[in-house]
């Protein structure tokens, strides 16, 4: 009877469960005001999209209805609506059986449909092509992801989804990979990616890596923390440096008071106390105006090995994105005159090409070592089983960069005890290496080298 | 005397080659014209589609020559107008286009090219469209069309406008193509 009885309720209950559980899926994101109702400024069918979206994702259309694209009239309808013929259209549920197909992904072309000025600048810097280049172009560093931070080598089978882990939690995040899209149409892989993606429509660079979505505030895009998000850690501890910086300190002082929304070009000394990120490297200010090319003000290259590379002088010839030396160097200084005295300003970039030069010094001591190793078949095959090499490594890519980059930036700490003194200990370790591998003409076992990198 | 005739008569070979061109330069301004040419249907049947053909909106119909012939001077309307005109006499002569699939590379190519030789010009696009910011004007496209007024841009009109002429055309190829492979 009471078997029976369970029964009963069981068949009774079954179906509120069903809706009540197919409803739950329907509307994941469950906010307070799920419904937005506008009557104005857009056509209809835009207006179909926005109170569609409000009730599907809310969260989305908030932000949205709180920025500058909104009191402009622009909606989901501008960005998102592509042709039928796009690499990556597809129809949401609201606009099945219908001419009208969207895309989830908006590439820089359609970005610069409106802000043509501000893509055509951004193309033409490190930001965009050569941000992505390490992930999709070089096969050292494809290698890196997947066969060592995949864990092939230590038997994940090659291919297996394990394997790209790194990859895209890691390395696509900041510097951007190739979009892939599946059969449907929709990414599989690369997406959301940062400021190097490369679209399937062609296109190159992420607004949103900067601009977050669906704000696109300016404030937000000004503020140093934005650029800390990939500047940062022991390879390039940029926001770090930054914080540490007398500019970084007044910022963490007064930064809540100071005036963030000014418009392009008419954000001035005033609107703050002291520059941020954005400010030097990119902003109009005094009779400079402003730029996305983040590559235009800089002289020196302080990204790779070898320690004098004048922007556009010495570096490559095929990469004309990374800058123009001399004409860098005087915008930056014009930028530094707005605050600063001409004997400031000399004296503070003396300083830094004198860091550089002493880099470049010791660069060029440990890159004869290890060339002369190479000659004589003293190195190890796999680079990260050898103690030289990890500390060649960590010499240029960490320590070398830090001593550079805190320089640059007024980071005395990272200049030199995350720098130049970690330079100099990486050196004698290096030398001693090198030493003993030539007396005795063979590789010592084991590494002599710590399994973590010096910090 | 000799001279005199020489001259009337000259002067008549003259007057009749004048009107047999101006008649050609005339007719050959009209899209039934351009669509003598087999290659030229599906641009005509898009055409009469899209927002500059005669089916939508009953606004001012735009002509080929309106767009695909720079309208900055005379000479240069003609001169261009002779180029093209010979360029697809012996394209279609040489049948350089005659598939769907040929069409459909070429106009998938200038969709993923930033840069490309225009092939509709703003001089005509401005003939009717004056007023880039203002009445009538979104107030979405100020920014788009400041950039562009002031020069701050080679981007041209269609490179935003994209399917004003023709729709979505790379759709359009990929469908004959898909019909052309299936039926052949």
């Amino acid at each position: 009877m009471r078997e029976r009885l369970f029964k009963v309720l069981a068949l009774l209950v079954a179906p509120f469960l069903w809706v009540s559980l197919a409803f739950a899926d329907y509307y994941p994101n469950l906010v307070k005001t799920p419904s937005l109702v506008i009557k104005r400024g857009f056509s209809k069918q835009a207006l179909e999209c926005i109170q569609c979206h409000a009730k599907e994702t809310p969260g989305i259309v908030l932000q949205w209805k709180q920025s500058k694209m909104s009191h402009a009239g622009v909606s989901c309808y501008d960005c998102h609506v592509v042709p039928k013929s796009y690499p990556s259209a597809i129809q949401c549920p609201g606009i099945k059986g219908t001419n009208v197909y969207i895309s989830p992904l908006v590439s820089p072309k359609t970005c610069g449909k409106c802000h043509p000025k501000e893509v055509e600048q951004f193309s033409k810097s490190g930001h965009a092509r050569l941000a992505s280049r390490p992930v999709v172009d070089v096969p050292k560093l494809k290698k890196l992801q997947f066969y060592f931070e995949g864990g092939e080598f230590a038997g994940v089978p090659k291919g297996d989804a394990k394997t790209t882990a790194p990859r895209e939690t890691g390395c696509i995040k900041c510097h951007g990979g190739k979009i892939v899209l599946g059969p449907d149409k929709r990414p599989i892989s690369g997406w959301p990616g940062g400021i190097g993606t490369r679209y399937p429509d062609g296109g190159v660079g992420s607004c949103v890596a900067c601009h977050y979505r669906h704000t696109f505030s300016i404030e937000q895009a000004r503020k140093p923390e934005t650029c800390g998000r990939c500047h940062l850690g022991p390879d390039h501890p940029d926001i770090e440096i930054y914080y540490e910086s007398k500019h970084g300190q007044l910022y963490l002082a007064h930064g809540k008071e100071w005036r963030w929304n000014s418009a392009p070009d008419a954000w001035e000394p005033g609107d703050y106390e002291a520059p941020t990120c954005a400010v030097c490297h990119m902003s109009g200010i005094g009779d400079l105006s402003t730029t996305h090319n983040i590559s235009e003000r800089l002289y020196w290259d302080l990204m790779h090995k070898k320690g004098t590379l004048v922007r556009g002088v010495n570096t490559p010839k095929d990469q004309p994105e990374r800058g123009y030396g001399p004409r860098g160097r005087k915008l930056m200084k014009r930028v530094c005159l707005n605050c600063h005295s001409r004997l400031q300003t000399d004296a503070f970039f003396k300083n830094l090409d004198n860091a550089v030069k002493l880099y470049d010094y010791y660069y060029t001591k440990v890159n004869a070592m290890l060339q002369d190793l190479k000659k004589r078949g003293l190195l190890k095959k796999d680079p990260w089983s050898d103690g030289f090499q990890e500390l060649y490594y960590y010499f240029w890519h960490h320590a070398g960069r830090r001593a550079r980059q805190g320089s640059a930036m007024d980071g005395p700490d990272y200049a030199h005890w995350h720098g130049f003194f970690q330079l100099f200990q990486i050196y004698k370790d290096m030398e001693a290496i090198y030493k003993w591998r030539i007396t005795h003409g063979k590789i010592e076992e084991p590494s002599t080298v710590m399994p973590t990198a010096p910090e | 005397m000799k001279t005199l005739w020489g001259f009337i008569i000259g002067f008549v070979v003259c007057g009749i080659c004048f009107f047999l061109i101006a008649s050609e330069v005339y007719y050959s301004n009209t899209p039934r014209s351009c669509m003598s040419c087999h290659e030229m249907r599906v641009f005509y049947n898009t055409w009469k589609l899209s927002a500059h053909g005669l089916a939508e909106k009953g606004a001012v119909r735009a002509k080929c020559v309106d767009c695909h012939l720079p309208h900055t001077s005379l000479s240069g309307y003609l001169l261009a107008k002779a180029r093209a005109g010979l360029h697809d006499y012996l394209a279609h002569f040489s049948g350089k286009m005659n598939t769907p699939e040929k069409w459909l590379d070429y106009v998938k190519q200038r969709e993923m090219r930033e840069t490309v030789k225009p092939i509709a010009f703003d001089s005509g696009c401005r003939q009717c469209h004056k007023v880039l910011i203002g009445n009538g004007i979104p107030l979405k496209a100020i920014k788009a069309h400041k950039a562009y007024l002031l020069g701050e841009t080679k981007k041209t009109c269609v490179s935003c406008h994209r399917s004003v002429g023709h729709g979505d055309i790379v759709s359009t190829f990929t469908e004959l193509t898909r019909k052309q492979n299936k039926g052949g």
